[in-house]
């Protein structure tokens, strides 16, 4: 993975002083609370109902060891002993104190890490495919792009102050996992004539009003990456909406312009940066130029592929027959591999997914001893590389076959082997109204709820793949515009109701869910779930017809009915 | 009473505002006009006043001021809120697009720990709202603050990370 060189460090370690320095300005008084906000919210910094909370970055969701641990020791030291990781690959602190903020960042820029822009109206911590680099559906991996925009992104003198926040996710692959479709800049890498370029999405969003991000440019070659992005970047900056926060994200402007004439703006301002860097180096300056294919290969070379054993085909038949004879004997580890062993491109590797998702603590949650855990076991078994994904769980990249059977021993012991990812108990929700200060309602009780509802596995296996995504506010950190059922958490007089969607998809097909009716109760939210699932595997054509595809294909109405008609 | 400061200390003001009433205004003045006024009455100023300078409030367009180039000697650009950004996105295209190289000066809502990013971004000027602030943001412009990005100023420093970074860094 990358390694910051003593630019990057200089970078981070002044940020590091600079917000020091600004707090303890906001701490004497000598700053107003108005203007300290901006600068905090910069740095990742928000003031909340019980304590600040603070967003770690984790660009492009890529860690290593050492990091983890490392984010482990500061939330033992500064907070309760866990964090909750996002939906945006960062991780969240939900209790350190203020004036020991600045200590944190100082630790985090230890092991090259940071909080910046991990909030306010700027370009925020870049996502990408937690497969990257592994995948074998890959074009090219995301994560070098994802640095590369990253540097340029960080403390970007122009983009500061932009209408609303902005985020960047990066696919590699033709299967998306990073939703790219629901970002107010999507980046699909692709190949044209053999070179690569970028397929562009732009105006996605999801929030109080969800859209899908329409396709503004096929092929930009790879040396036009951050000229196109600074256009586009521009473009919002000069004319998105200001005189409403809830019409200021960039999917407002492009939707009030119609994508034509948004296009026209950008490809406009497009050309006019490309012939202002052209008149800047006649001027003897390299200005924001084009990006070389030598940066770009030095780039990737910042990525190795750490050094896989070369296995021969009949030492991969052996490790699949040990794992396989291993699961026969063995239920849970059958059950898990099914569900957490994904395809590798390295033979006899898989990259694994641990389920944060244990029905026990808040989905996303993890414990200081459990990343120290993980952080021994990615050392031991995965080239000391984690990832953490926007579905709120972890990833060991690169564990060899013939290991299996001891990684999941491992996570077992640190209850970190629950079977379920992909599955209904596999549930995204935002931190809602137990900690969030915007937020409507709860939403980790509701999702502690349907999972205890829901914990025989026979029974999730049977139901098969579903997302269950739940926000406690139309913010929607929880995606829940996305989920096949989506739960919105809202305020009716002062009190809490939940508004259920379905049909919601992420990846190269993305829609966003229908909302079924009126708004439940929190304590009728588990019977509604298990009312749709009864619908559903009534109506379902095969055990391979998903949730969600049954959903698109009979329309809402069934389950409507299943949910509202027969609870009179 | 708020305080003109450029990168090095405090400076004095010696523009005069055109609010409407050129009575007080005479020929051996600096002007400061509206871009309205400028674009409407350009030439009478020009050659009335000693130097003629511009306010661009947010929606202003920077390149309008393009016929007028060589006779400006002070933009002046207007933050109407501190979260406001579009003057620093106006800047860049004045500097970068327009080659204005006079005085760019930030006026409205701006505090000291902007300064640094405006700086970036081609402003030589910024009015705060008090010696304090003033103080405060002459001390954060000497810091020596590392950056990714090849803005107005500094454009040549070569930040790409990787083959540029590792020559610029062993340079």
């Amino acid at each position: 993975m990358y390694q910051y060189d003593s630019f990057d460090q200089a970078v981070v370690d002044a940020r590091v002083a600079q917000f020091a320095n600004q707090t303890e300005r906001f701490l004497k008084g000598e700053l107003s609370e108005d203007a300290y906000r901006p600068l905090r919210l910069q740095n990742g910094l928000y003031l909340q109902k019980h304590a600040p909370m603070l967003r770690i970055a984790i660009p492009y969701g890529t860690l290593s060891a050492l990091q983890l641990s490392a984010l482990a020791d500061i939330a033992s030291e500064f907070d309760d002993g866990y964090g909750h990781f996002s939906t945006r690959q960062n991780l969240q602190l939900n209790g350190p104190r203020l004036e020991q903020v600045p200590a944190i960042l100082r630790r985090l820029a230890t092991v090259q890490m940071h909080a910046i822009q991990t909030s306010g109206n700027c370009i925020r911590n870049v996502t990408a495919d937690h497969l990257a680099g592994v995948a074998i559906d890959e074009v090219a991996d995301p994560r070098p792009v994802a640095e590369l925009i990253r540097q340029w992104s960080s403390l970007h003198p122009e983009f500061l102050f932009l209408p609303r926040k902005f985020k960047i996710a990066i696919t590699g692959s033709s299967a998306d996992r990073a939703a790219i479709a629901v970002h107010d800049i999507g980046l699909g890498l692709r190949t044209s004539n053999g070179e690569l370029a970028f397929d562009v999405f732009v105006g996605g969003g999801l929030g109080r009003t969800p859209i899908i991000g329409q396709h503004i440019r096929a092929a930009l070659p790879k040396a036009q990456l951050l000229n196109y992005l600074e256009a586009i970047l521009r473009v919002y900056n000069l004319h998105g909406r200001r005189d409403n926060m809830y019409k200021a994200r960039i999917k407002i402007l492009v939707r009030e312009l119609g994508i034509s004439q948004f296009t026209d703006a950008v490809e406009k301002e497009f050309s006019s940066i490309l012939a202002d860097a052209k008149k800047i180096s006649a001027m003897g300056t390299t200005g924001p130029g084009l990006i070389r294919d030598e940066t770009w290969d030095s780039l990737f070379q910042n990525f190795p592929v750490p050094a896989c054993e070369n296995f021969s085909e009949s030492e991969i038949a052996a490790a699949e027959t040990s794992c396989i004879t291993h699961a026969a004997a063995n239920p849970g580890f059958s059950r898990w591999l099914q569900r957490s062993r994904h395809d590798h491109r390295q033979p006899g590797y898989a990259a694994i997914s641990i389920s944060l998702k244990d029905g026990v603590q808040a989905p996303g949650d993890c414990t200081s001893a459990q990343m120290h855990g993980v952080a021994s076991i990615a050392s031991q078994y995965s080239f000391g590389e984690i990832r953490v994904t926007h579905h709120q769980n972890l990833v060991l990249p690169y564990v060899r076959i013939d290991d299996l059977p001891d990684v999941y021993r491992q996570l077992q012991d640190l209850k970190l082997a629950s079977p379920n990812i992909g599955l209904l108990t596999d549930i995204i929700a935002c931190p809602g109204g137990d900690f969030c200060s915007l937020a409507n309602a709860v939403s980790i009780p509701i999702a502690k709820a349907i999972q205890s509802s829901f914990d025989d596995l026979d029974e999730l296996f049977e139901i098969g793949p579903l997302e269950l995504n739940i926000s406690g506010c139309m913010n929607s950190c929880g995606h829940h515009h996305i989920g096949h059922i989506g739960i919105l958490g809202v305020d009716k007089k002062g009190e809490s109701f939940y508004q259920v969607s379905i049909g919601g998809n992420q990846g190269p097909d993305a829609r966003l869910a229908k909302i079924l009716g009126p708004s439940f109760a929190e304590h009728e939210i588990p019977d509604v779930v298990e009312r749709l699932i009864r619908c559903y595997l009534g109506l379902r054509e095969s055990k391979t017809e998903r949730f969600v595809d049954a959903v698109t294909r009979v329309g809402i109405e069934p389950f409507k009915e299943a949910v509202y008609v027969s609870a009179d | 009473m708020s305080v003109l400061i450029n990168t090095t200390g405090i400076v004095k003001d010696s523009w005069k505002i055109f609010d409407g009433d050129a009575s007080g205004i005479i020929a051996a003045d600096k002007c400061l006009l509206p871009v309205g006024e400028l674009l409407a009455q350009g030439g009478v100023w020009i050659n009335h006043a000693k130097q003629v300078g511009v306010v661009l409030t947010p929606v202003d367009d920077p390149t309008s001021l393009t016929p007028y180039l060589t006779r400006l000697t002070l933009v002046a650009i207007h933050f109407t809120a501190l979260t406001d950004g579009r003057g620093y996105s106006q800047a860049r295209l004045l500097r970068q697009r327009v080659g204005y190289t006079g005085d760019l000066r930030a006026v409205g809502q701006i505090g000291a720990d902007q300064v640094l990013p405006l700086t970036r971004c081609g402003f030589t000027e910024f009015e705060l709202a008090d010696e304090q602030t003033a103080v405060t943001a002459l001390q954060l412009i000497k810091l020596q603050t590392p950056v990714y990005q090849s803005a107005v100023v500094n454009t040549n420093i070569v930040p790409l990370p990787g083959i540029d970074r590792a020559r610029a860094l062993t340079a």
